[in-house]
């Protein structure tokens, strides 16, 4: 235990993922500045830029938060997307034939993640099924629920209320151009951090992922904890399944969250978050998604096909998890020149 | 967990007691799932007409036999205690890479099959290396490397398809060399049979089948046993490589032409296919012979379900729920088991 608390001290002076995510960020933005100047001394350029960085963050920041704190109890979540997916279908079904009011369309949201998210927990926590079956088959069962919804249909932007496309047209302070989606996502942000760093349950969840059985003998339930944090991530993706119709203007059974569990995994990786659970900051996560959000809109603008994303996607994943194992080995090494003792 | 209570009913002294053998033997996940495919088989038979016809099963069998293919291969890696998530990727990309050889660098078919096999050994070989010698958890790694290696396919041919291949390579599935009865049974069935044979043997007789089981059982008390651990879980990832690319070979080869959404989420249904057999998602405990069953379960209520004209995207509603259920129900078992048990010691602690 001692090896450990000295290794993150040691981490925290050192070197933090987050300055690497940094570092990366402008290296990017400076590459790309040099291939194509235009893009940024144009202010018409400048501005469409940042604005499809900025509107493509939210929905994946939103669930970046429940998978943060997922992975960080040493858990995987690979059935996001299909709950993104499902929930925005079931809302869009609200819209469209119960000619239903924005106040229920939020709240069934938020309902049908949780129960997603707590269908996960129940079995991942209480029958003791490894979590990357349960969140494989979930996944499964919620991308064929999309379809049955509605059979398959797209629910276009006429059945919406008004508010949702305002949710992105417009902010809550008059002045600034910045709208509610922003907000949204940016309050997710302050309460997880809030949560995570002052909380009870917060230092739980952390105390879950870098120990199971230390936490179990120091009296945290391991299995609650656990299950807690699954309904959290269903529930927040469950509102990023509303968010993503007020962003697209539709919602698709095979579009909505596709493919979006690999970007918050993509983008909690990168930000620092260990996989093998308790260590991961949400700044850094925050940042990964920023990263993620620069490559997914700069490569079409810099003119290449956007084929290429799913590729650079994964090597970044790839690359992001050499990094972290290369931290943990020069950690340990540490922690043996220093105590004269194994590390790992 | 579920490895903690199964070793109680295995430290029992099972020699001395027939009974007890004969209720393990009908406990076990393998055979309850074979009785699971008989249900299947059988609700099937009754409730479609079109099912009652041998020459239809097998035709719905060998549409299947890729995924069957890469299901043994992922049997021995969930018995290892690992998992890999990438085969499907794999699939596509030596498939891509075959293709792409034949057609743009005019390499002669067989050739760029061969090509297209060393291709997947060693995309398997990358995998391999990330998760032993760099000690990455093998789910993150092949979560990635899934996305990279079909991402990687979607560069080199967009959303086109390759087609047009030599004659003799389209349709492999369509060549029957033996002949039961009136039924004519294709090459690539016989061959995945030859292929469970062979995997049977190695995991039940040879040492390095052995050593498989050791290193699912207790990573860190094999390597204490002199296992080289690190060798073969390298060894293990590049034959799942390899296997996976020939299977994407014989799915072009069915199929005619490769796309690069080729066996999308493919990974689900092999791995749905292996849970079914009766193989611990945890390692250190499963059967060849049991992934056969669940092959077949899968197989059945892919194709029952389309004879029953229900979208294959609804499908995968029905596949999602079979495997949360049939994994959840033994371990409710096992966990109200374990209550009763306890029970039962804490009366007989209060006896004494």
């Amino acid at each position: 235990m001692k090896n450990r608390t000295q290794s993150s001290a040691n981490n925290k002076i050192m070197f933090k993922p987050e300055y690497a995510t940094i570092l990366i960020i402008i290296f990017i933005l400076g590459l790309s500045a040099i291939y194509k100047p235009e893009l940024f001394t144009k202010a018409v350029q400048r501005r469409e830029l940042f604005q499809s960085i900025m509107l493509w963050l939210p929905l994946i920041v939103t669930v970046a938060m429940g998978m943060m704190m997922v992975i960080t109890t040493g858990c995987i979540d690979v059935s996001v997307g299909s709950i993104v997916g499902a929930t925005g279908m079931f809302v869009g079904f609200l819209f469209k034939f119960y000619n239903a009011p924005f106040w229920v369309g939020v709240l069934a949201a938020i309902v049908v993640g949780m129960m997603a998210g707590a269908l996960n927990g129940l079995f991942i926590s209480y029958f003791r099924v490894n979590f990357l079956v349960v969140t494989l088959a979930t996944m499964n069962i919620w991308r064929g629920l999309a379809f049955v919804i509605t059979d398959g249909v797209e629910i276009g932007a006429s059945y919406m209320p008004e508010q949702m496309s305002l949710l992105v047209l417009k902010g809550p302070i008059p002045g600034i151009g910045i709208p509610w989606i922003i907000w949204i996502a940016l309050f997710f942000v302050i309460i997880t951090v809030f949560f995570m760093k002052y909380s009870h349950f917060g230092r739980e969840v952390y105390a879950v992922g870098s120990n199971e059985n230390a936490a179990k003998l120091r009296g945290i339930n391991v299995k609650k904890v656990r299950f807690v944090v699954f309904t959290l991530t269903g529930m927040f993706s469950g509102i990023a399944g509303l968010l993503y119709g007020a962003r697209f203007g539709f919602f698709s059974p095979g579009d909505t969250g596709n493919g979006m569990e690999l970007i918050v995994i993509a983008s909690t990786v990168i930000g620092g978050v260990s996989i093998m659970g308790g260590r991961g900051s949400i700044i850094g996560v925050v940042l990964g998604c920023l990263l993620l959000g620069m490559v997914q809109t700069l490569i079409p603008s810099l003119g290449f096909s956007s084929f290429y994303n799913t590729a650079i996607y994964g090597l970044i994943i790839i690359i992001a998890l050499i990094i972290d194992r290369g931290i943990k080995i020069r950690q340990s090494r540490e922690v043996v020149a220093k105590k004269g003792v194994m590390g790992e | 967990m579920l490895k903690s209570s199964n070793n109680i009913s295995s430290n029992k002294d099972i020699g001395s007691n027939y009974g007890l053998l004969l209720r393990d033997f009908f406990s076990s996940l393998e055979i309850t799932y074979f009785i699971l495919m008989l249900i299947v088989l059988t609700i099937l038979l009754i409730t479609t007409p079109n099912y009652r016809n041998v020459l239809y099963i097998i035709k719905a069998i060998s549409r299947n036999v890729e995924y069957g293919l890469v299901a043994c291969m992922m049997t021995i890696i969930i018995i290892a205690a690992m998992i890999d998530l990438s085969v499907a990727g794999v699939m596509t990309l030596s498939a891509t890479i075959t293709g792409l050889l034949y057609h743009n660098a005019g390499i002669p078919m067989l050739g760029a099959i061969v090509l297209g096999l060393m291709g997947g050994l060693m995309l398997g070989m990358i995998n391999g290396a990330l998760i032993a010698y760099l000690k990455i958890p093998a789910i993150i790694v092949t979560i990635g490397t899934l996305f990279f290696y079909r991402g990687v396919s979607k560069i080199f041919i967009g959303d086109h398809s390759l087609g047009h291949f030599p004659d003799w390579f389209n349709r492999v599935d369509r060549i029957y060399p033996i002949k039961i009865g009136n039924v004519n049974i294709p090459v690539t069935i016989i061959g995945l049979l030859v292929v469970v044979i062979i995997i049977f043997f190695i995991l039940k007789f040879t040492s390095t089948g052995r050593k498989i089981y050791a290193i699912g059982t207790n990573e860190t008390a094999a390597k204490f046993s002199g296992i080289n651990v690190k060798r073969l879980k390298f060894l293990l990832f590049s034959l799942s490589g390899l296997v996976a690319g020939a299977a994407g070979i014989l799915c072009m080869s069915r199929l005619l032409v490769v796309r690069h959404d080729m066996a999308l989420g493919g990974e689900l249904d092999i791995i749905t296919i292996v849970v079914l057999g009766g193989t611990s998602i945890l390692g250190g405990k499963g059967n060849i012979i049991g992934t056969l069953w669940g092959w077949l379960i899968v197989v059945f209520v892919r194709s029952g379900l389309s004879v029953a004209q229900i979208p294959i995207e609804q499908q995968l509603f029905v596949i999602g729920t079979l495997l949360l259920l049939a994994l959840a129900i033994p371990n409710i078992i096992s966990i109200l088991r374990e209550k009763y048990l306890n029970i039962k010691i804490q009366k007989s602690l209060k006896k004494l």
